[in-house]
């Protein structure tokens, strides 16, 4: 497990060092040339605040998914906090979402599929633990962009009629993924964000049923968020 | 005084007598044309007889056309064909003069194209060979095949309520199956073409007109006269007139009445679909299909009674056809042959029936102790997607002794191995009782005409019983939304547990047949 960790970590830090590079000296030239503005200032404390998130995912395993739930993916709902960090920009992040669908089970037989009408439901529950780096620009204080990247604890689930408990699934794979968005401060308290993620979990799936089939074997995708957030 | 006293109406009455005594007369020479001698006396009959479970009877072989018997005049039957005719396909646009050139070759004639027929009997001299002149034939450019008529048989023979003595469903999940699939429905249709179905109560008058033996050496069981035999439905497929059965057909006698004068037909369209949760008896695969009984193998009673056809390729070949054109869906064909050249006539037959949509099941034979010759019906299967070869595994789900094995054989289910095990290691179902139908096998002075309307529970053994295992899988998942007959051969192998060697081999096909998990399918991981 920790080596299969070991990966994904170095490739989130190599890439908050490459975010935090090009900010690191324009603040420092910002702070020889006049004196620090408020919002920098609050940059040197811990900023801590929460969201709720909804959006879209667009899975990798399209194939797949496409035959058991007839959809590429589908709505996403979660929520999580992030910290701030007293260091430039770099905050940390801990989220989840779910995607969940209904579907069939089904025949594949030369990449046709054949639904079954047997009932069988999939959720996907992600945890993402990130680390990421804040842009801020003192024309406009109150638009952030960030990125960041992380490690992903995805468990999936799914269940199907007349099935013994050995033939349902529940398990939890780890991936990596990368985020890239905007924060808009509405008041001091409350923001809206978008931002787009992608996620890799792989080797999750393509051992067995459709995804076999269709030779997919990761169960990430491409997630579009809008996140309302709360705090500083 | 009425009209048909009239004496004008009394000499067309009598030249009509005439007319028709002297057609019968005449008639006698031509082929199949003999004067048929089976009649309805009564369209009711009485309720069947259930006669109970026949677990004590000792094991029988499986049916090979080794020890297939055959009500003869004189020496036991030995050539796999009837003599006098052929199977003739001709080209497309062939003329009249074409074809009357590649007769002439073989000293034959056209006889006129028989119903549900693609080709034509071509008749010849009896004393000629026909598989020399179906050789001959097959040279010209006009003869697109040509083949003898080679005579096709059951594939299983009997030994004999009760589902706890039906090993072979839970021994391929059924019971898991079931609850999937609970039966399939009467939307889906099974035809059996085997030994016909009792599915009709009503009393028929047969003619016995010659003594026979059924050995060289056998005693010679006289003529019975005129007999009536009295027929039930068997209580376990389903009531007399009912809709449970559709589209019966006798290919054996011409005539709609395809009646089980032999047990095999009955048996095997009891594991395709005996009536199942009825507290009564024993269950069936796909116990809500409605069955179509198509009659294309003959009994002994069939041939003592002098029937019009005997089961020849080309009456397969027209049940198959019938079959497939009036609505089935799915064709069982428990029956077969193990000698002669390849069954050119039904396999395209076979095609044919697919191409309709039909799923075709056939068993792959009962010589593996006996020289393992193939079914020669079978033997095709694995070049036609939507047609399998099943061979036969018993209690212990390994390869029954009797279950013929080569490339040909696709799939594996439940046909019973009573040398490993006994007599109830069969396949249990209701068919006719044995005791009162197979009269020929008792002595001289005992030997009487058949009843087939009582019922007993008898084991069976042979891939005659493995094949309706399949065909009853192929309604269920048929019902659960496959209908490409292509397409559910595919799953049935996908999902088949594995025996033998890993992958498939030339006993077990693809491995045992494994309804449940079929009928499942694939989730998105697992």
């Amino acid at each position: 497990m920790i080596a299969r960790l070991t990966r994904p970590i170095t490739l989130a830090v190599c890439l908050l060092a490459l975010g935090a590079s090009p900010v690191v000296p324009s603040s420092f030239a910002q702070t020889r040339a006049k004196p620090r503005p408020a919002a920098a200032q609050r940059s040197r404390s811990v900023q801590i605040n929460g969201y709720a998130m909804i959006g879209r995912i667009n899975l990798t395993a399209i194939d797949s998914f496409e035959a058991i739930t007839g959809r590429t993916g589908g709505p996403i709902f979660g929520g999580g906090a992030r910290v701030g960090l007293p260091v430039g920009g770099l905050f940390v992040d801990v989220g989840a979402w779910r995607y969940q669908a209904d579907g069939e089970r089904v025949l594949v037989s030369n990449g046709v599929v054949y639904p079954l009408n047997v009932p069988v439901e999939i959720s996907m529950t992600p945890i993402e633990l990130s680390a990421g780096w804040q842009f801020r620009f003192r024309r406009v204080p109150k638009f952030t962009p960030y990125v960041a990247a992380g490690l992903t604890s995805m468990r999936y689930r799914e269940t199907s009629s007349f099935a013994d408990a050995s033939e349902d699934v529940e398990e939890s794979f780890s991936g990596y993924h990368v985020i890239g968005g905007a924060q808009y401060r509405i008041t001091r308290w409350m923001g809206l964000a978008g931002e787009a993620s992608w996620t890799t979990v792989p080797d999750a799936i393509g051992e067995g049923g459709a995804s076999a089939a269709f030779n997919e074997t990761d169960l990430g995708g491409t997630t579009f968020r809008l996140k309302i957030t709360i705090g500083r | 005084m009425p009209g048909f006293l009239r004496p004008r109406s009394a000499w067309t009455g009598a030249a009509v007598v005439a007319f028709i005594g002297l057609s019968t007369a005449l008639g006698h020479g031509q082929l199949n044309q003999s004067p048929v001698s089976k009649s309805v006396v009564q369209t009711v009959g009485l309720p069947a007889m259930d006669r109970g479970l026949r677990d004590q009877d000792p094991p029988r072989s499986p049916r090979t056309k080794a020890n297939t018997s055959h009500a003869t005049t004189g020496a036991q039957r030995s050539e796999p064909y009837v003599r006098g005719s052929l199977i003739v396909k001709f080209k497309e646009g062939v003329s009249r003069a074409g074809i009357n050139a590649a007769t002439a070759q073989v000293s034959g004639d056209v006889v006129n194209r028989a119903s549900w027929a693609d080709f034509d009997i071509v008749a010849i001299p009896d004393d000629a060979d026909p598989e020399a002149a179906a050789a001959q034939l097959r040279l010209r450019d006009d003869v697109e095949y040509a083949q003898p008529r080679y005579l096709n048989h059951a594939m299983a023979r009997p030994n004999d309520t009760l589902y706890q003595n039906q090993w072979n469903f839970p021994a391929i999940d059924m019971e898991r199956a079931w609850d999937i699939q609970p039966g399939a429905s009467a939307d889906i249709v099974v035809a059996v073409l085997d030994t016909g179905m009792a599915f009709r109560s009503i009393s028929v008058q047969y003619r016995s007109v010659r003594p026979f033996r059924l050995t060289a050496n056998g005693p010679l069981y006289p003529a019975l006269g005129q007999v009536v035999v009295p027929f039930a439905a068997a209580p376990e497929l389903g009531a007399s007139g009912s809709s449970r059965f559709v589209a019966p057909r006798d290919f054996i006698w011409d005539d709609d009445l395809p009646v089980d004068l032999d047990g095999h037909g009955t048996h095997v369209a009891g594991t395709v679909g005996q009536l199942t949760n009825n507290n009564s008896g024993t269950a069936g695969m796909a116990y809500n299909v409605r069955l179509m009984p198509v009659k294309v193998i003959q009994g002994i009673w069939d041939e003592v009674f002098d029937s019009t056809n005997a089961g020849t390729d080309d009456v397969v070949a027209r049940g198959i056809r019938y079959a497939a054109d009036n609505g089935a869906h799915i064709i069982n064909l428990s029956i077969g042959r193990e000698e002669g050249g390849p069954a050119t006539a039904v396999v395209d037959a076979v095609r044919y029936a697919v191409s309709r949509g039909c799923f075709v099941v056939a068993a792959s034979g009962n010589t593996r102790s006996e020289g393992n010759s193939a079914n020669r019906l079978a033997i095709p299967a694995p070049d036609i997607d939507g047609f399998v070869a099943v061979g036969g595994v018993g209690r212990t789900l390994d390869v029954a002794f009797y279950s013929t094995f080569g490339r040909f054989v696709e799939l594996s289910a439940p046909g019973g191995d009573q040398r490993q095990g006994g007599t109830t290691a069969g396949i249990l179902q209701q068919t006719i009782d044995l005791d009162l139908l197979e009269t020929y096998l008792r002595p001289v002075s005992q030997f009487r005409a058949p009843r087939a309307d009582a019922f007993a529970y008898e084991y069976f053994q042979g891939t005659s019983m493995a094949t309706p295992h399949v065909s009853g899988f192929a309604a269920l998942l048929m019902q659960q939304g496959l209908t490409n007959p292509a397409v559910i051969e595919a799953a049935m192998k996908q999902f088949a547990t594995e025996r033998g060697t890993p992958g498939r081999d030339d006993f077990y096909g693809f491995g045992l047949i494994n309804p449940r998990a079929t009928l499942r399918g694939l989730g998105l991981a697992r």
